[in-house]
This record gives C-alpha cells, sequence and structure tokens, in this order.
C-alpha cells in the first residue's frame, strides 16, 4: 500500500465494540498533505480509509492528528495499542 | 504552499495563514502564545471544524513571520493566496459581490468576513480560480486589498 500522504509517523487501536472488533488509525499530519480547504481534508481522509479497506477489507476509521503528537517508537510493535480485553 | 498561484499580483492578494489543529482543548491557546510572543497581530481569524480537527485560517499582520514561528514549533502550517475585497458596511454589500461571482461562474471554496475601524466591512475568500476572480472584481470596480493596507485598517 502506498500512499505518499501518510508518513512514518501512525498509530494502530484496537478496541472491541459489543462481539466485534474496531480498528482505528491516527495518522500525523504532515505539511505536504495539508490543505486549508475542508472538502481536500475530508478527500484524504477517505483516501487513506478506502485504501485500507481495499488492502485488509476492514472499515478502518482514519483520524487525522498533530504532526508530533503520536509517541515516536522504532519498532513496529509500538505502533499498535490493543485496547482489547479478550 | 502554492507560490505560482497569483504571481504577480501582490498588491491584489492576501496572505493568510491556515494550520491544522486538532479538536482538543489548549489547541488554540498553544498557536495563539506563539504569536503572541512574537508580537503578531491577528486582523481576521476563522475556525473550521470537522469533528476530531479542525483548520484555522487568519490573517495576520506580518504573514511570513508568522509562518516561520509557527512552522518551527512543529504546526502543520501553509500560506494561502485568498482575496481581501473591501466593501461598504451597508446593506446590500455582500448581494453585490455575490453576483459578480455568480455571473463569472467562480466559486468560492470558503469565506469570513469583519468590519474594519474605517465604515469598510472586508471579505475574505478563497476561490477556485484567483487569477480570474481578480480580473473580473476589477472589471467590475470591486477594491481588493493588498497585504500593505490590510496593516492598516
Amino acid at each position: 500500500m502506498n500512499i505518499p500522504e501518510v508518513g512514518n509517523h501512525f498509530m494502530i487501536i484496537l478496541d472491541r465494540i459489543g462481539p466485534l472488533d474496531d480498528m482505528k488509525v491516527q495518522i500525523e499530519m504532515n505539511e505536504s498533505a495539508f490543505s486549508d480547504r475542508m472538502s481536500d481534508m475530508m478527500a484524504l481522509k477517505k483516501k487513506i480509509s478506502g485504501a485500507l479497506r481495499h488492502v485488509l477489507n476492514l472499515a478502518v476509521e482514519v483520524e487525522l492528528v498533530e504532526h508530533g503528537s503520536l509517541p515516536r517508537s522504532e519498532g513496529k510493535s509500538k505502533k499498535v495499542i490493543d485496547n482489547r480485553k479478550i | 504552499m502554492d507560490i505560482r498561484q497569483g504571481a504577480g499580483m501582490e498588491d491584489k492578494i492576501i496572505k493568510q495563514i491556515s494550520l491544522f489543529a486538532e479538536n482538543k482543548p489548549g489547541r488554540l491557546a498553544n498557536v495563539a502564545d506563539k504569536l503572541k510572543s512574537a508580537g503578531i497581530n491577528i486582523r481576521a481569524f476563522t475556525i473550521a471544524e470537522s469533528g476530531d480537527f479542525g483548520i484555522i485560517r487568519m490573517v495576520v499582520d506580518n504573514t511570513d513571520n508568522a509562518y516561520s514561528i509557527l512552522h518551527n514549533a512543529g504546526f502543520t502550517v501553509s500560506e494561502t493566496s485568498v482575496l481581501g475585497i473591501e466593501m461598504d458596511d451597508v446593506p446590500g454589500s455582500m448581494s453585490r459581490i455575490a453576483e459578480v461571482f455568480g455571473k463569472a461562474k467562480i466559486n468560492i471554496d470558503y469565506a469570513y468576513a469583519f468590519v474594519t475601524r474605517n465604515q469598510k466591512a472586508l471579505l475574505i475568500v478563497r476561490v477556485n480560480e484567483i487569477e480570474k476572480a481578480v480580473k473580473t472584481l476589477e472589471e467590475e470596480n470591486v477594491k481588493l486589498m493588498g497585504m500593505k493596507e490590510l496593516e492598516n485598517i
């Protein structure tokens, strides 16, 4: 999957809502992807969630967050927060 | 930042600061504090919100300085070319401008307005075709403000 607007800083948050697992992806904004037009920003969110759905076959909520707001880590394992109580 | 847009039309185009902010308490305070520390005055301001985030749009008295300060502080920020349309502060002024845009088939992306100290109203608009909009408005004798004039309103 290649979405140039998405940089290296993202966080996957897993939750269980009722009987279903829920997946949310927080993605840090960067200046090259930022637009002052709300329609562009909504289109960006839709593009990212569409690409994730295409690859994962899952509905994924995309949340855009500020640059620098996610914890920095080196390993992939730290890019996932699993809040599910199984 | 699109520097090609409106090249050679500096005296008719306003540079707006646009900034990405999460929809959380304290975010605006953080931005405003940076501007305060740099002695930058906000001339016009609006926030467009969309659930989890917002886009802060503002016109300030020193755009380049504001951009550098916010960018260096880690904010996601851009400079956007917009038009500053001067109107008489009387009923019908907005109607006239909107009609000019409508007839010329120029689409408004967003707009915000405020009243100035000299009994005028200023409408700030972002349009899809800024050069066509400048030409059309000038043909209709509509006054456009540049950055220098904006410092004095």
